[in-house]
């Protein structure tokens, strides 16, 4: 599909799938076409995979009083998406019980705006983004003869979705996308350590350095040495792994369905202090360089900027316009659909940002006497009560910090503590922010987790 | 179909790929979910489209549509080979392979089934639900919540190549599915799950050992049961994995590092171990495409490079065999392709990715395991976990346990976290149970390379250890 006409095309695509569901008997309905140019370059220790296709189709959700189906179906030809909206029609028709939750689709608002689009990614050939690849991935590789496994992938995307109902929504929003990952494994004797890097940017990033920045810190590793000691210690946490702290420690307890579900640590805190006074954390789909930047929202809310935590204070939950009825509040513009067309709207949040404080990572590093620096990954995070918030964790790339300098790498070692109640248990926020998949966070220095080395 | 497809292969030859392999899936994925015995979800999905892989000078390139007119399958062709010609002069690993001699016609190969699900309305999948949800609730105060999904998974799958392939086969798999959360002790939850899956029709469901109630009774019980469960200690003991959670470990922590990609770049820790001793005598493990039918595995027979699934041998009495290939990787480790190269859907080429992976079974009895582990920890089911296969260290999560004592069982314990690297632990194999369980679903499945959820077969028998790690919460 054609960038520059791309989200008139899919919004009419929508219009005209609604005017068929109406004609079909569909007493409510709402259409989500999408379409994404995927061009997508591994290269494996010189193995490469390559892909270069558009991921096309529709979802349908169609009611009848309040009994609701939903039906998705690859492509965008007339033929598809009729077909999806006579089989979603079908659903409805043999369901006997009614989705209580359900009264209508999204409202009409305004949309908000679009992020950064950058036609320079749309314009790139296959050759650029498997040279670009190609070029982190010398740059890992040949940065030490330990390096054994480089890796490296640049993803170029380019797309829209649109959305109409019968709530008179119909608007459509366009994204650019250059995803670059690099990883690494270093090995000497027996010993094998792993490491990683990535930008994702809107518009074509600066990525000169990123392939020999991960083989560094792969290669530094290997000196690891055991930590042996047991007890609680301050830890650092670099952007990298900080993201997936903020996305574990926000996906169930600010989430609106968790909410009224009441599965949420924080559903009984809003007004309540949850951190120390300098975090303010902030759900902001309105974030130029952001990834889940767009004017609608997948079921057609605006997008928005959603203050989540405003020095210490929790501020707000994030909803979509099911559950925020049922919250008895008005949708953040928070529906995603996990898997594009195919999934039904969910609650998620789109980049999660944490305003940076004024020192730098050096800064951090010299401020602590005794602890630990956790960079790249940890095994189990994924794994975390999300209830209770207590976590344990396996640090792989850690390193021992002493009167105020990072010593040396360490041995696996394993970190516990609660995701919920470190909020408060923040000692500093870094000024060193960094854009992820859905986070821009600096790095944060927490006190009161549990080392066991 | 085959038409359009031959069209492809033309269209490629024409513009110069060396081979070219094109596929067509009309897939159709149906959801149903209830929540608190309230409708969450009926979602229906079709996934129908063209994937076409053009080879030129050993190096691949993919490309896709779901558009089926003419015009858009060349486009298809020639972005495949446009990205395959781009890639050509970096490569560094080539994958080249030999051209088959004998090549395979097969139409329409079917699993035959006695209630296929596309035969039956949704009333009666809402009421496999419906019982399994209240067998598992029974109307007590101390469960909170609950959740029930069911999930099949069937359709078409069309295959050609320019060695003269031809094949078609039609995949199908069911799933049914319960999980309770109750009040533990304090502020503690805790849950029950149980479910079945597999590669069979909706007479699965009507089985003694596998129907809704006795299935939804079972997470009833072991919700109840972990209420009192005590944390689980950290360190090393005496261990016995359940066929559930064992069978995780072959797929997860072992089965993963033969996917021969991994071996190639070298990715995995078994590289360059075939023909060592990895694990004690006792240790064999399979990956097999077609399991007996006693097992509710998946059936898989043939792969999306149109190879013969066959019965893979990883390791026999302890010691590493192959790995699992796709035709090139075969050739340059000099084995023979085991039919181990998958693409979940159209959009995606086809890698090395498991069949059905499993331990073959010992001699023990479930008594006798419990006997002879003497003191320790019984682990049961799993939630999941995580594995560098690089390394080859992993991380599981227990749904429940049990502490031993004596060679009985004392107590249920709680979370139960089993971690460690998987060579280590093949090292401590001591025994192994009479009874295999092989198990595949609609729901969970494996990820790998962007591919998620791919039905997968895992099984295992009850596996004794002499030694495993664990760690506790805190």
């Amino acid at each position: 599909m054609k960038f520059d006409t791309i989200t008139s095309v899919l919004q009419a695509l929508a219009d005209d799938g609604l005017k068929y569901a109406k004609k079909m008997g569909a007493e409510q309905a709402e259409i989500f076409v999408s379409s994404h140019q995927q061009r997508n370059v591994r290269n494996q220790s010189g193995m490469i995979d390559a892909k270069d296709g558009s991921n096309d189709g529709v979802g349908v959700r169609v009611a009848i009083g309040k009994k609701l189906g939903f039906a998705a179906t690859s492509g965008l030809t007339k033929e598809s998406v009729e077909h999806a909206i006579k089989e979603a029609l079908s659903v409805v028709k043999s369901i006997k019980e009614d989705n209580v939750g359900f009264e209508t689709f999204a409202g009409k608002l305004k949309p908000g705006k679009d992020g950064i689009i950058d036609n320079d990614i749309v314009a790139l050939t296959s050759e650029d983004i498997v040279k670009n690849t190609n070029e982190i991935f010398l740059d890992a590789k040949n940065f030490d003869k330990r390096i054994i496994a480089p890796y490296a992938q640049c993803q170029a995307v380019y797309g829209g979705h649109a959305v109409a109902n019968t709530e008179g929504v119909s608007a459509a929003s366009k994204i650019t996308a250059l995803i670059l990952v690099t990883s690494v494994t270093a090995a000497e004797g027996d010993k094998r350590k792993t490491a990683f890097d990535f930008v994702v940017s809107r518009s074509i990033p600066e990525f000169d350095t990123l392939g020999s920045q991960a083989a560094e810190k792969a290669v530094k590793l290997l000196a690891s040495k055991p930590l042996d000691h047991t007890g609680v210690l301050p830890t650092i946490w670099n952007p990298n792994v900080m993201s997936g702290y903020w996305n574990m420690s926000l996906a169930t307890s600010v989430n609106g369905r968790q909410v009224v579900e009441k599965n949420s640590y924080f559903m009984d805190k809003l007004g309540d202090k949850v951190g120390i006074d300098k975090l303010c954390i902030t759900d902001d789909g309105q974030l130029p360089e952001g990834l889940d930047t767009s004017t609608i929202d997948e079921e057609g809310v605006p997008r928005q900027t959603t203050p989540i935590v405003d020095k210490g204070v929790l501020q707000s939950f994030l909803y979509d316009t099911y559950y925020g009825r049922l919250g008895k509040v008005e949708s953040t513009g928070n529906a995603s659909r996990g898997q594009g067309y195919e999934s039904t709207p969910n609650i998620s949040a789109t980049t999660i940002v944490i305003t940076p404080g004024t020192k730098d990572f050096d800064k951090l590093i010299s401020g602590i006497d005794k602890g630990i620096y956790v960079m790249d990954n940890v095994m189990g995070l994924g794994h975390s009560n999300l209830i209770s918030g207590d976590f344990s964790v396996v640090a792989n790339s850690a390193y021992y910090i002493e009167k105020g300098e990072i010593k040396y790498p360490l041995d696996s070692i394993t970190i516990a503590g609660n995701l919920y109640k470190s909020f408060k248990g923040i000692l500093e926020i870094g000024s060193d922010s960094k854009l992820l998949q859905n986070v821009k966070t600096p790095s944060v220095v927490f006190d009161g987790f549990t080392i066991v080395g | 179909m085959f038409d359009l497809l031959r069209n492809a292969l033309d269209k490629g030859e024409k513009l110069g790929a060396d081979y070219i392999e094109a596929r067509f899936d009309d897939l159709q994925l149906r959801t149903l979910v209830k929540e608190n015995q309230k409708i969450k979800e009926t979602n229906l999905n079709r996934r129908r489209g063209i994937g076409i892989v053009a080879y030129y000078q050993g190096v691949p390139g993919y490309s896709y549509t779901a558009s089926l007119d003419k015009k858009a399958v060349k486009e298809c062709v020639t972005n495949a080979l446009g990205i395959a010609k781009a890639s050509s002069s970096i490569a560094m690993i080539k994958l080249d392979f030999d051209r088959r001699e004998k090549t395979t016609k097969v139409h329409d190969l079917k699993l035959p089934v006695k209630k296929h699900p596309n035969d039956f309305e949704l009333d009666y999948k809402f009421d496999l639900l419906n019982r399994i949800e209240v067998a598992a609730i029974e109307d007590v105060d101390w469960i909170k919540s609950s959740r029930a999904y069911y999930g099949e998974f069937y359709g078409s799958k069309y295959f050609m190549n320019t060695d003269g392939d031809e094949i078609s086969w039609d995949p199908i798999v069911i799933d049914l599915r319960v999980s309770v959360t109750a009040q533990g002790t304090g502020d503690s939850l805790v849950r029950g799950v149980n479910g079945k899956g597999g590669s069979k029709g909706l007479e699965l469901f009507d089985k003694k050992d596998s129907n809704p109630e006795y299935l939804g009774k079972k997470a009833h019980e072991w919700a109840n049961e972990q209420r009192e469960a005590k944390a689980a200690p950290a360190g090393k003991f005496r261990a016995l994995c359940d066929n559930q959670l064992s069978g995780v470990l072959a797929h997860e922590s072992f089965g993963h590092c033969t996917e021969a990609d991994f071996i190639l770049t070298n990715s995995s820790s078994l590289k360059g171990r075939v023909d060592q001793k990895i694990g004690t005598d006792i240790v064999n493990i399979l990956d097999e495409g077609t399991p007996d039918k006693q097992y509710n595995g998946y059936w898989l027979p043939y792969d999306d490079e149109g190879t013969q699934t066959d019965k893979t041998v990883l390791v026999e009495n302890g010691i590493l065999k192959g790995y699992l290939h796709n035709r090139a990787s075969a050739k340059m480790l000099d084995q023979s392709p085991t039919g181990n190269a998958r693409a979940i859907t159209y959009r995606f080429n086809p890698i090395q990715r498991m069949k059905n992976t499993y331990f073959a079974p010992g001699d023990l009895t479930e008594e006798e395991a419990i006997e002879q582990l003497k003191d320790g920890i019984y682990a049961l089911q799993t939630s999941g976990g995580q594995v560098d296969p690089s390394v080859g260290t992993f991380l599981f999560k227990a749904v429940r346990g049990y502490w031993i004592e004596n060679g009985e069982i004392k107590y249920p314990i709680k979370d139960v976290t089993i971690k460690g690297d998987i060579l280590s632990l093949l090292q401590n194999v001591e025994g192994l149970t009479k009874d295999l369980e092989i198990s595949s679903g609609y729901f969970g499945g494996c990820g790998k390379g962007g591919q998620y959820p791919l039905p997968c077969g895992l099984g295992a028998p009850k596996i004794l250890f002499a030694e495993a790690t664990f760690g506790g919460e805190q």
